[in-house]
């Protein structure tokens, strides 16, 4: 008898398994559809918060003002301010510099930079509102951290690209879902951070705090959050960093910002959109992460620092060892910075006569060079302004121009107006002695200022919601940002910036003559002939002039030396930045500085026909759109390269504004030859030399920079700079940077009070050139007064 | 430091206190450490580390009380629950006749303000100003600014840091670190101090004088000390009293000179063996009576009045009781070849020393090989002490060690 084993599948049977599908993606899409369908409610809810501050910051509703709307030059000085307040001066006008130039850019790229900011802005605020708690939660209990750690880590472990899609699908595509996905990456640092910086806090630190009676609510505010303070700033900067690295992933995902034009310009081959595009994305970066640092600038460029914020994203440990070893050097110099304050008998080194003498000429000069700009620069027509605009050969006959107007001095009068002024500041400063009062008075002002200046915009910014933006409140922010803007001059000024003083004068002085010199050298257009100069401009240039040497004058007797040893052989490297400085001078002077697109030859009306026939042609057909542009694009190119309406720096009929500059970047290099030490290692010398050639830089970088923005503000536009202004100006920076380095080494020598029996008696003591023995002399001395 | 405090009332009380750490410090390992169970045996069978075992001590008020240790006994743990850092498992403490053990929230909080604590490690808060370090405890109670600058800067100045008052703490140096801990706790006038190793970190030469200042600001303001140490040097220095603690228990609890002259255990013994013992040891405590002599009698008589074998003499003493003379055996036996006149065999070359003199004060006196006359503050011959005496005192510990059973520094 046989069995029929066919009809049943045999155990060893296995031929089912190839074919097997396990429904995990329709599970899940059924758990989602579901989801979507009865829990609409709680979507809704999450999607709340986030929407709200969309709609605050970014809406589009013209009745409204939001920050879109808000002028960049607004922004770029609200940065200064933050800058200032958070970090430093130094950092705050850098920060102020760089979002103006997201702003010079042109209008489709700020409003772009400014989505940018309110999309980082708005995943940092809501990551910082759920992960400093949260970390603080995880740091006091370690219950609430084996809950959260585990999360973290699976956060971080999965790809961006898979959680996305429920993102998407819950919350549709959109700047919604991109923030949410960008808070999910960047989020776990700052909870780690801000964790691990509770933790971290002395066991016995808090015991003391305990011990007095202190309730657990001021452990945490008085002890545990200020000693955390800096684990959570790095975090935040972490936050930061990631959001920002996120930017392209939240543009694919439908958001928009500088991170849509970026791939708008990628997807049409646009070159220009995706330079300046890339330019201000860049600079949104540098900015951000600037501000938001905890330590100075730690020598790692921005991209050193992204990838070290995603190298150490699971290991908060490593990375603040890692900045510490970096920072190692940094902190020894403040502690021997503070030892030194903490020396109430150090004083500034006295001024001697003649260095008096020179800083008082300097001052004066630097006011009378203050007041020209109001005087007249130009007349009959404009200098600068004649290049751009056409109209002015005519118009402006019998007529005379000030100093700050677009037709007279313009950008280079503005430019030596800030140069002077800041001439001016240093130069007074070590001839007033000020006590601790006026510092610690400012401090109290300083805070009153920026408390009002917060509400206030707050108040503008609140009112602007409810569509009350005019009347009062304009001049009110505009106040607000006086008094702010007054507050932080002061302020650094009071305390003494190592710049304050006869190198700061000389080069600000130096480079405010640059900028008079620029406008005096300038050539006016081939189509100007009544043009003359205004009284203003001699008095500027003879004024500036007289600034500089006494500047000068003073510093050949002012008492500094370098705050730790120098190395006194020769410098070849600031002799190569002076040499390659002058290199792209050249080149510069000899490239083009301006473009004159509006001449009517350029584009023939046959040319003219053929476009119009290409972009017709191409309407609504995407591939098309790009061949024909690229079509189009050639045909200029070869037009323009014919028939070159382009001026150099050099040639007789541009605006000559080469010859100052080559003159001005072959002295920087000369002395940049001092600085190095070449003739004589003498410190002295090396200080003077490098003081000229950062003058000489900035000046180099004033001429360039006062044509370009001169030429912007009242130029048509058709008519545009040229990119040999452009590396003419990155000549200078390089020469200024060469300078620099040697300057900033430099100090006012300090005094000391030494208490002798037979009273006070003041010993001039040149620096100590090593810190370590000055740290352990400040110790010894302290420890002596017990 | 003196022990005569008039106010002799106690102000902290440990009664058998038991504090086990561990997930269940309540269960078996509580009964077993109840049962007698050391320490280590108690781990080994339960994995319950025990803090205190059956700890009793109290500190009288205005004393300065020491708790001595090594590393590991326990001092901090017993510290720390006289403020309730910790929370005891079993037993009671009383401080000023509060069950601290009952107290939480405010309450606490309260009176823990009553208490200045003093760290190894000073503790201090590294952001705030070494003024504001030290007017932290008046600010947790809510004095105002002015007022707490004011007392701040009065305990700055009896640490000696006034100057410094602006600076922060990283730029002063260890020892000048711990001056501001010192004056921290004292801002606040606190009844008590804690002070939890406070000196063990530094070095020694700063810890010597940190120690005598410690002492002189102890002498005006009277506080009462809790003091812990590793350093039986330092714990008999300063303490009024001294309890010696070892693998969370009490093992003897008494005046430096009686952990000196009667150690309970080989423990202690082998502690004191280290010490300097001359420094801390009265001439009272190890003199005895001494025999006089009638400047009346004849040679012989003196003789059999002090006994030949002893080796230790006599003394004759006048009519007020002040010792003029010491009749040394061997003199006394050359003497009798000559005669029997007592005057010619006396010696007038003895050293006096007194009562409260420390032992290590007598050393170059012991060096002549005479005895030593013992007198009062009027000259009255209260006792006497010979150098052999002394050397036996000292090495009588050395033997009470090597009686002592081995097992305890297993
Ligand atoms: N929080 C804690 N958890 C577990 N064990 C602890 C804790 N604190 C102290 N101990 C243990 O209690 C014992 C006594 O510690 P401690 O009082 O700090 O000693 P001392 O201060 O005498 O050096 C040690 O064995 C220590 O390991
Ligand atoms: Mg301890």
């Amino acid at each position: 008898m046989s069995i029929n084993f066919a009809a049943q599948p045999q155990f060893t049977e296995n031929s089912w398994l190839d074919g097997f599908q396990l429904h995990f993606g329709e599970w899940t899409k059924q758990i989602v559809d579901w989801t979507d369908q009865n829990l609409e409610w709680l979507i809704a809810i999450v999607r709340w918060p986030f929407q709200t501050l969309f709609d605050l910051l970014l809406n589009e509703d013209p009745s409204r003002t939001s920050i879109i709307d808000i002028p960049w030059y607004w922004v770029a000085i609200s940065f200064f301010i933050i800058g200032s307040v958070a970090r430093n001066t130094k950092i705050g006008l850098m920060a102020g510099v760089m979002v103006a130039t997201c702003g010079l850019l042109g209008p489709d790229y700020w409003s772009e930079t400014t989505s940018t900011f309110a999309m980082v802005f708005i995943s940092v605020l809501l990551c910082t509102i759920i992960g400093i708690p949260l970390g603080i939660l995880c740091g006091r209990s370690d219950a609430i951290w084996n809950v959260t750690r585990p999360t973290l880590d699976a956060m971080q472990v999965v790809h961006s690209f898979v959680y996305m899609l429920p993102f998407i699908f819950f919350w549709k595509v959109g700047e919604v879902s991109a923030t949410m996905v960008t808070m999910v990456f960047a989020l776990p640092p700052l909870v780690r951070l801000t964790n691990l910086g509770i933790r971290q806090v002395p066991e016995d630190v808090i015991e003391a705090s305990r011990s007095f009676g202190a309730t657990e609510k001021r452990v945490l505010t008085d002890v545990q959050l200020p000693l955390a303070r800096p684990a959570i700033m790095t975090g935040l900067n972490q936050t930061l960093l990631l959001a920002i690295s996120m930017l392209a992933i939240a543009a694919l995902m439908g958001a928009g910002g500088l991170g849509k034009l970026l791939l708008r310009a990628i997807s049409s081959q646009n070159l220009a959109l995706a330079a300046s595009g890339g330019l201000a994305f860049f600079l949104v970066a540098v900015v951000l992460d600037r501000i938001s640092q905890r330590e100075g600038n730690d020598g790692l460029n921005l991209l050193g620092r992204i990838r070290e914020a995603w190298q150490y994203r699971k290991d908060p440990e490593g990375l603040l060892a890692a900045q510490g070893e970096r920072n190692v050097t940094n902190d020894a110099a403040a502690i021997v910075d503070a030892a030194a304050a903490a020396q109430e008998a150090e004083a500034p080194a006295p001024v001697s006569s003649r260095e008096r003498l020179g800083l008082l000429i300097a001052g004066a000069a630097s006011v009378v060079a203050m007041i020209s700009v109001l005087l007249p620069w130009g007349k009959d027509s404009g200098l600068i302004s004649s290049w751009g605009r056409r109209s002015d050969e005519t118009e402006l006959i019998g007529q005379s121009a000030t100093g700050i107007e677009a037709s007279g001095g313009s950008m280079f009068a503005v430019f030596m107006l800030l140069l002077s002024a800041i001439a001016f500041a240093a130069a007074l400063r070590p001839l007033v002695r000020l006590g601790d009062t006026p510092s610690r008075m400012l401090n109290r002002f300083q805070g009153v200022a920026f408390a009002v200046l917060g509400a206030g915009a707050f108040l503008v910014w609140l009112l602007n919601l409810f569509g009350a933006g005019s009347g009062p409140l304009p001049t009110l922010g505009l106040l607000l940002f006086a008094a702010a803007f007054i507050a932080i001059g002061l302020d650094t000024w009071v305390r003494a910036t190592p710049r304050a003083g006869a190198d700061g004068a000389v080069i600000a002085a130096i480079g405010a003559f640059g900028a008079a010199l620029g406008y005096f050298t300038l050539r006016s257009s081939e189509f100007v002939e009544s043009y003359s100069h205004g009284i203003g401009a001699m008095v500027a240039i003879a004024a500036t002039a007289l600034a500089a040497g006494g500047a000068i004058l003073a510093l050949t007797s002012a008492p500094y030396g370098p705050r730790r040893p120098i190395r006194l052989n020769v410098s070849w490297s600031m002799i190569a930045g002076g040499f390659l400085a002058v290199a792209l001078i050249f080149v510069g002077s000899y490239s083009a500085w301006m473009f004159d697109e509006r001449l009517d030859s350029l584009i023939t009306p046959d040319m003219q026909a053929e476009i119009e026939r290409l972009e017709a042609e191409a309407e609504g057909d995407m591939g098309k759109q790009i061949q024909n542009g690229q079509t189009i694009t050639n045909m200029i190119n070869l037009a323009q390269s014919q028939d070159a309406p382009m001026r150099t720096g050099l040639d007789s009929d541009g605006p000559g504004l080469g010859y100052p500059m080559i003159a001005l970047g072959v002295l920087g290099a000369i002395s940049s030859l001092f600085g190095a030490g070449l003739f004589g290692a003498g410190e002295q010398a090396r200080w003077k030399g490098a003081t000229i050639t950062a003058g000489l830089g900035l000046a180099n970088i004033v001429i360039p920079a006062s044509w370009i923005f001169s030429f912007t503000r009242s130029g048509e536009p058709k008519a545009i700079t040229g990119a040999g202004s452009f590396f003419a100006l990155v000549g200078g920076v390089i020469l200024f940077a060469a300078g620099r380095g040697v300057v900033n080494e430099f100090r006012r020598r300090k005094v000391y009070a030494d208490m002798t029996s037979a009273g006070v008696q003041m010993v001039e003591e040149s620096l100590d050139p090593s810190p370590e023995p000055q740290l352990s002399e400040a110790l010894v001395r302290g420890g002596g007064a017990v | 430091m003196s022990t005569d405090n008039s106010a002799s009332d106690e102000i902290i009380r440990l009664e058998n206190v038991y504090k086990i750490f561990g997930p269940q410090p309540r269960g078996r390992a509580l009964k077993l450490a109840k049962d007698g169970l050391t320490k280590n045996e108690v781990q080994a069978a339960t994995d319950h580390v025990v803090g205190m075992t059956d700890v009793s001590f109290d500190v009288k008020r205005g004393e300065t009380f020491v708790l001595m240790g090594l590393s590991g006994s326990g001092k901090s743990t017993a510290i720390r629950t006289v403020n309730k850092l910790h929370d005891i498992t079993d037993g009671k403490v009383i401080v000023d006749g509060t069950d601290v053990q009952q107290l939480e929230g405010t309450a606490l909080q309260q009176f823990r303000q009553k208490m200045g604590m003093v760290f190894q490690h000073f503790a201090l808060f590294p952001h705030r100003s070494v003024i504001d370090n030290t007017g932290y405890g008046l600010k947790v109670q809510g004095v105002e600014k002015s007022e707490r600058d004011r007392r701040s800067l009065e305990a700055l100045d009896l640490v000696g840091l006034r100057a410094f008052a602006q600076s922060s703490p990283s730029e002063l140096s260890g020892g000048m670190q711990q001056r501001v801990g010192l004056a921290r706790a004292l801002a606040s006038d606190p009844d008590v101090l804690l002070m939890d190793e406070a000196f063990s970190a530094l070095d020694p030469l700063i810890r010597r004088q940190m120690q005598d200042e410690m002492m002189a600001i102890q002498e005006h303001l009277q506080k009462t000390i809790l003091f812990i140490t590793h350093d039986l040097n330092e714990a008999l220095r300063i303490g009024d009293r001294v309890c010696i603690m070892k693998d969370g228990a009490v093992v003897q609890i008494g005046t430096p000179d009686e952990i000196l002259t009667q150690p309970a255990t080989g423990y202690v013994a082998e502690f004191v063996q280290d010490v300097d013992q001359g420094r801390v040891i009265d001439v009272a405590t190890i003199m005895r009576g001494a025999v006089t002599i009638d400047a009346s009698m004849d040679l012989q008589a003196a003789i059999t009045k002090i006994g030949t074998n002893s080796g230790e003499g006599g003394f004759v003493v006048d009519e007020s009781g002040r010792p003029t003379g010491l009749l040394m055996p061997k003199d006394a036996l050359l003497a009798t070849t000559r005669g029997n006149d007592l005057a010619s065999a006396l010696r007038t070359d003895f050293e006096k020393t007194t009562p409260t003199s420390k032992f290590n004060h007598i050393y170059a006196a012991a060096g002549k090989g005479l005895s030593i006359a013992v007198v009062d503050d009027n000259g009255s011959l209260v006792g006497a002490l010979h150098p052999r005496e002394m050397v036996e005192e000292m090495g009588r510990v050395e033997s009470l060690i090597d009686g002592f059973e081995r097992e305890v520094f297993m």
